[in-house]
């Protein structure tokens, strides 16, 4: 018995060695699992270990979708919301009672910031809804920089 | 060996006198069913007895030896399988850069072209956190205004 509480210690210390990956919120994860990816007007942008310009990102996940039906909308709104609720920093913008803009800060995991953009241009005249999915070393006042 | 001898020899066995070389000829004259009567008998039985034991803790120490040497295979395993992880896992700064997107129907992978429909989403989402700065600080420049007007109203 303790030199099986051994064995398991020391396969215990060979789990935790295992790089530990930070993990894209539940609901926004689900929204990448391929549905979209031959969607009609739809745009499906993933990179790991990539990066933006000057600046490395360790996972960054698009979705951008034109004149969405109001079901697709409905669920990526809810989404995002349902997912916001965990976040430790928002910016959002509401429109015709619909979510338009969205800025979210997640809890780090592993030393890793998350973010969520969120931008349904339709309450405002527009066509295109927009989901962003950003993990990275990057701060948060640098990831505005990144949209300016 | 004469009876004589055989009862010296168990003699001393029994006052712990004897060589190891007389114990080696008394456990063999033992042996030979030949020699007969109580004190060989009574020497053939403590002969047999320690012989026995020795025996048994001999197999004992065997049996304790192999829990050390599973314990130490099971060890060394164990920290084949650690090595193994460390070299198998990548480290980050060693982990390859992956690009994709899939658009119409198209998979792409080129990394500047993924990298471009990166920054065009940004962009439009750049465009609207823009024009919300603007609205909040007109917003605010609005609120400004109204309490300055109050406060002049009130004067």
């Amino acid at each position: 018995m303790k030199h099986a509480t051994h064995l398991i210690f020391l396969l215990a210390m060979a789990l935790a060695a295992l790089p530990l990956r930070a993990a894209t919120p539940a609901a926004i994860n689900s929204l990448f699992d391929g549905r979209f990816n031959d969607t009609p007007g739809a745009r499906v942008t993933m990179m790991e270990n990539g990066r933006l310009g000057k600046q490395s990102v360790r996972v960054f996940k698009s979705l951008s979708i034109e004149n969405p039906d109001n079901d697709c909308a409905s669920e990526i709104e809810t989404a995002v919301k349902r997912d916001g609720a965990a976040a430790t920093s928002r910016e959002v913008q509401f429109r015709d009672g619909k979510l338009y803009y969205g800025f979210y800060t997640f809890p780090d995991k592993n030393k890793t910031h998350r973010y969520l953009l969120y931008l349904n241009q339709i309450p405002a005249g527009g066509t295109q809804l927009i989901l962003i999915y950003i993990e990275s070393s990057l701060s948060a006042k640098q990831i505005r920089e990144l949209l300016k | 060996m004469n009876q004589q001898e055989l009862d010296r020899l168990i003699e001393l066995y029994f006052d712990g006198l004897t060589t190891e070389a007389e114990e080696h000829t008394l456990r063999h004259a033992l042996a030979d069913p030949a020699h007969t009567g109580a004190a060989a008998d009574e020497a053939r039985a403590v002969m047999g007895v320690f012989a026995a034991a020795r025996c048994r803790r001999d197999s004992a120490v065997r049996e304790t030896s192999r829990p050390k040497l599973w314990r130490a295979a099971a060890a060394v395993v164990a920290a084949a399988i650690i090595g193994a992880v460390f070299m198998a896992v990548p480290r980050h700064t060693e982990r390859e850069a992956s690009y994709i997107a899939y658009h119409d129907g198209n998979t792409i992978t080129d990394p500047e072209t993924v990298m471009a429909m990166a920054f065009a989403d940004l962009g439009a989402v750049a465009q609207a956190a823009d024009a919300i700065d603007h609205s909040i600080e007109a917003n605010i420049a609005a609120f400004g205004a109204a309490l300055n007007s109050e406060n002049t109203l009130t004067q």
